[in-house]
């Protein structure tokens, strides 16, 4: 009897099981993505009762997507007051992280009680102790920044795309080609680099933002936010094709127990199958 | 006569390859593909900051000056932007009563470069100059930066008028308003001498 309704099947038999099949399938596909929205959803909402603000996770656990360890650093020179060292956007005073984040240096050196940090478009001046005390973007300086230097006499010199300027406040800038001593790249020593590397990888990463960049998917790389974008519509499928479900199962509970009414103790299932047809039939017209 | 499934079946021989989750995997990793680039953010700059220095000053720009932002005034920036200027002074160009600043912001995860102009304590205009976010580039239109002209920064520190938003761009929206208030801030106390210390 179930087997012949199958291959008969009417429209709203077909939608039944096309909404059961394709409720199971979306489930089975979001089931993880959606447990992860869910976990994570619950854990920003009470963030303050996990100490997510508190606890940082070393970059050491993280995938290295999301938080890459460097294979050694980048750029580093040596200055009157030591290495300045450029490390995945951080700039290090030896194995001390100086105050804010920076573009890839071109040159840096000790002047006048200051850090002088050059890169491109920015000439960053920091204390000893590493706070920043200005940094100057391209509206402040007189080109491009090519190479940085001194000159004899304690000048800053710049060489940018637009030529040779000097300053001594770093507010007014004069052109000219005085005889600079240029600061160059020089590798730092081993132990140095080993030190870099471990205050690197104990910077950490506060486990609010691991679990909020969970929750949204950049954890993921950039695709991830996409990822749990379909994992959000799945889920609205899910709901909406088990109300689907829901409401159908509702009308054949009722049809069964009015069917049951209606018939009598001889009624075959054969009668039954008919009156349902008949039913559907009257529905439709 | 062959049927549609033995037809299927013929095509793709692996089952895997003939399921439906199989077909909504690759239906989404289609659309992640395709949409991909388009959230990607990148830097856009909409006007050069030293363009927009010599266009404020009619190509006659002063040297550039610097405020010292002392302990109180750091107190003052913590109740407009929530945080601290992680930096012991702030450049600006002044000539008369017109000062100039040029400031940065982060409005969702990148820094917002935006220049302002004040004259005598009120905005005279509002410049976006370089754009680092994936979305909420819509502040770049003048309709929007020109709802800051004549403001004021009121004793609460905040804007005497009312900035409307844009949808889709709150977060940007709201870098400006405070880099808005800031510039206000820092217009105050580098026309009052005593709030600069060398």
């Amino acid at each position: 009897m179930k087997k012949s309704n199958v291959k008969s099947g009417t429209k709203k038999g077909n939608w039944r099981r096309i909404s059961h099949r394709w409720h199971r399938r979306i489930g089975v596909f979001s089931a993880i993505l959606v447990i992860i929205l869910a976990v994570t959803g619950v854990m920003l909402s009470h963030a303050d009762r996990f100490d997510l603000y508190e606890t940082t996770i070393s970059a050491r656990w993280l995938p290295k997507r999301y938080a890459p360890l460097p294979d050694a650093p980048i750029h580093s020179f040596i200055t009157d007051l030591g290495y300045v060292v450029w490390l995945d956007h951080g700039l290090y005073l030896d194995e001390k992280p100086l105050d804010s984040p920076a573009p890839p240096p071109v040159g840096a050196l000790f002047y006048n009680d200051m850090l002088v940090v050059a890169a491109a478009d920015n000439l960053a001046l920091f204390r000893t102790d590493g706070q920043t005390i200005d940094s100057l973007g391209p509206a402040s300086l007189p080109g491009s920044i090519i190479k940085l230097g001194q000159t004899t006499d304690g000048t800053i010199t710049l060489e940018t795309d637009t030529g040779t300027f000097s300053s001594t406040d770093f507010f007014s800038w004069t052109a000219g080609q005085p005889a600079v001593r240029w600061s160059h790249e020089s590798p730092v020593p081993p132990h140095l680099n080993t030190a870099l590397l471990n205050a690197y990888g104990a910077r950490g990463v506060p486990l609010h933002r691991i679990i909020a960049d969970l929750h949204s998917g950049r954890i993921f790389g950039s695709y991830g936010p996409l990822v749990m974008d379909a994992a959000a519509i799945a889920l609205l499928l899910l709901s909406l094709t088990g109300l689907y479900q829901w409401l159908r199962g509702k009308n054949r509970r009722k049809e069964k127990s009015r069917t049951r009414n209606i018939s009598g103790p001889g009624t075959t299932p054969a009668d039954l199958a008919i009156m349902a047809d008949s039913k559907d039939s009257t529905v439709r017209k | 006569m062959i049927n549609h499934r033995q037809m299927i079946k013929s095509i793709c021989p692996y089952r895997i390859f003939r399921c439906g989750s199989f077909a909504i995997l690759s239906l989404f990793l289609f659309t992640v593909a395709l949409t991909a680039p388009l959230t990607a953010s990148a830097e856009e700059i909409i006007e050069p900051p030293k363009a927009f220095i010599l266009r404020a000053f009619d190509n006659d720009p002063p040297q550039p000056q610097a405020l010292w932002l002392t302990p109180a005034l750091q107190g003052d920036i913590v109740k407009i932007l929530g945080h601290k200027v992680k930096r012991l002074r702030q450049r600006y160009w002044q000539k008369d009563n017109r000062t100039v600043w040029i400031l940065e912001e982060i409005g969702k995860e990148q820094p917002i470069t935006a220049g302002f102009i004040v004259d005598k304590g009120e905005i005279e205009s509002v410049h976006l100059l370089i754009y680092r976010e994936s979305r909420g580039w819509e502040i770049r239109y003048p309709y929007f930066r020109r709802q800051f002209a004549e403001s004021q920064l009121d004793k609460d520190l905040r804007l005497d008028k009312q900035i409307d938003g844009i949808s889709g761009a709150t977060l940007s929206v709201h870098a400006m308003e405070r880099m808005a208030r800031l510039a206000l801030l820092y217009h105050k106390a580098v026309t009052q001498p005593e709030s600069r210390t060398p």
